[in-house]
């Protein structure tokens, strides 16, 4: 059975990239969703993903709720930002940080890494 | 001198050879000189007017002898010449003449040295008395100099304290001037007491109405600062106190007035009292909250460009791996073309600082390259509406991609058709929408493409999603159609209101 990716990215071009690059490598993408409010819907339903890959900052609103929302349904998650470590809410400088601009092949290891860990 | 201006001059001169009597009295040579000379012409004097006086007086010029002589040259030097003058006058003088016979000379000689010791007791006492007088009378004058030569330095002193002063007050004026134009408050505050004092520029600075002697209880000036500072705030001070150092401080406070938070920069020094521990504090306060926000925006600045930047270089990534070409030149060409699409958002987005861009502007800079069609085969127009930074991005990679089929496949293909684009507020029952045409007219024979490219990508899902709106492309006989209906709020600025 696939493994199903949830993107949450509020820069559509580059959700839809991501989201491309997942689907090549063989996941079933859940999304992109663009904003919070969305992302927290998606995880309202049971069982919707199996791991994440999230942006630091969803049209100027912070991604820690939805960082806390995975963490509370167990899924693991990889955090694509341009901030530094350093500039990143605690919630999210706990996860696995991919640099963007994201390289596909780091991209799809960074995810993988989290399935297995997770 | 006072007392001696006021005198008649001769009189002042007697006055003081008197009080230098007896003359000789530092030099007892010729002291002893004087004694025999006046002796000597006393003798002399008796021996010439022997003949012409009656018998009975021998002494009649030895008397006066000896009492010039203790006048002149003391008391002892009298005794002598006493001694001198009687010898002489009881030998000669009197009777018996010519001989130191005592009988018939006993009453001569006894009221001899009953005058002699009369006249030298009463030159002596006069003489001690006379000492007395000049030693007062020279403690007097010494007084009066001294006096003078006070009220001389007096005057002198207070002119230089004058002077010291006027040059201090002109200084404090200036430092007072300088300060208050460049806004810095001066304090001081006495830590025994705890008495601060500020001036102007501090009761400025905080908000507060100046008190008249300028004093602020210590409590009051650590009650003004920001809650969140106050603590380190007399922590540093009191610091400060105890090395009897100097320090540093950025604070907040909150003002007196509107209760606005400024932001501080204090710098203090602590001067020791005479057991060497700290006395007084005396530091100034500037205003550097401009400045601060000014250092806040700059950062914001910096991490929302950086930001931009690396978000941007993941939409190139994106774009070029979804541009497809059927070689590497045709694929160098598609991508080119939206790179430099998206340089020209960026470009219209710097000219207007970030800020929001006008769709009119937007849409000219995306149809640069038609520019010579616009007003005749391209006909443009809408509301006024300001469109926030990602919605530029967006809406500007649409208008490229639509374009760039317009040119290869639609209106723009031949010589004669037109475009159509419009865009409006569109009032609503919940929100205003934002409702944007593109309409082509008089091209080739529309076909629908066959399979859907990035170009579709962007027009359709990419718009759809960015700004939560409803795309509806059609492929009608009479031309191409695309029609963006999404939230005004999702594509305005937000600083636009």
């Amino acid at each position: 059975m696939k493994h199903r990716v949830l993107v949450v990215e509020d820069e559509i071009l580059i959700a839809l990239f991501i989201s491309e690059v997942l689907e090549t490598a063989g996941f079933d993408v859940v999304g992109p969703w663009p904003t919070v409010s969305q992302a927290l819907a998606q995880l309202a339903i049971p069982d919707c993903c199996d791991v994440a890959v999230l942006d630091a900052s969803l049209r100027n609103e912070s991604a820690v709720a939805v960082a806390k929302a995975l963490v509370a349904l167990g899924i693991p998650f990889v955090v694509a930002t341009g901030y530094n470590k350093s500039q990143l809410p605690p919630e999210l400088a706990a996860a696995p940080i991919l640099a963007k601009p994201v390289n596909t092949e780091e991209l799809i290891a960074c995810v993988r890494r989290a399935l297995s860990t997770g | 001198m006072v007392e001696t201006d006021s005198e008649p001059a001769a009189s002042g001169r007697l006055t003081r050879w008197i009080e230098q009597l007896p003359l000789t009295q530092n030099n007892p040579a010729l002291g002893l000189a004087a004694t025999f000379g006046i002796f000597a012409t006393a003798w002399l004097v008796r021996a010439a007017v022997n003949d012409a006086l009656p018998p009975g007086f021998p002494y009649v010029t030895f008397f006066p002898a000896v009492i010039v002589t203790s006048f002149l040259c003391g008391v002892r030097f009298g005794a002598l010449s006493a001694l001198l003058c009687g010898i002489v006058a009881w030998y000669y003088y009197v009777t018996p003449l010519n001989s130191f016979a005592l009988d018939g000379a006993k009453v001569a000689l006894v009221f001899y040295v009953f005058v002699v010791a009369t006249d030298l007791a009463l030159v002596h006492g006069m003489q001690t008395a006379n000492k007395q007088l000049a030693r007062e009378r020279q403690v007097t004058r010494d007084l009066a100099e001294a006096k003078e030569r006070m009220v001389q330095e007096l005057k002198h002193r207070i002119a230089e304290r004058k002077e010291a002063a006027d040059a201090l007050l002109e200084s404090e004026m200036k430092m007072h001037l300088a300060t208050q134009t460049a806004g810095i408050g001066l304090w001081q505050w006495h830590v025994e007491t705890g008495d601060v004092r500020w001036d102007r520029t501090m009761f400025e600075l905080y908000g507060i109405s100046p008190t008249a002697d300028g004093s602020v209880p210590y409590n009051d000036y650590i009650a003004s600062v920001h809650p969140e500072d106050a603590v380190r705030q007399d922590m540093v001070l009191q610091d400060t106190v105890r090395r009897c150092g100097e320090s540093s401080r950025e604070f907040r406070i909150l003002r007196g007035d509107d209760g606005s938070v400024r932001h501080l920069l204090a710098e203090e020094v602590a001067r020791a009292g005479a057991d060497g521990k700290t006395e007084w504090v005396v530091g100034t306060n500037l205003d550097i909250t401009e400045q601060k926000h000014r250092e806040n925006h700059v950062q914001m600045l910096m991490a929302e460009v950086n930001h931009r930047a690396k978000n941007l270089l993941g939409v190139v990534l994106s774009v070029a791996h979804q541009t497809r070409g059927t070689d590497h030149a045709e694929f160098m060409q598609h991508f080119a073309a939206r790179i430099q699409s998206l340089a020209a958002g960026q470009d219209v987005l710097v000219e207007n600082e970030w800020k929001g861009v006008q769709v009119d502007t937007l849409v000219r800079a995306q149809l640069n390259h038609f520019r010579d069609l616009l007003g005749n085969r391209i006909a443009l127009g809408g509301d006024d509406v300001c469109l926030s930074p990602p919605a530029v991005q967006t809406i500007g990679m649409a208008l490229h991609e639509l374009a760039t089929n317009a040119s290869k496949y639609g209106a723009l293909s031949n010589d004669h058709g037109r475009i159509t684009i419009t865009w409006r507020r569109v009032p609503g029952a919940d929100t205003d929408r934002f409702v944007m045409t593109w309409i082509e007219s008089d091209g080739p024979p529309v076909v629908p493409p066959q399979h859907k490219g990035f170009g579709s990508t962007v027009t359709g899902k990419l718009v759809r999603m960015s700004v939560d709106g409803d795309v509806d492309t059609e492929f009608a006989p009479s031309g191409f159609s695309w029609r963006l209906d999404c939230p005004l709020e999702s594509i305005m600025d937000k600083e636009d209101g």
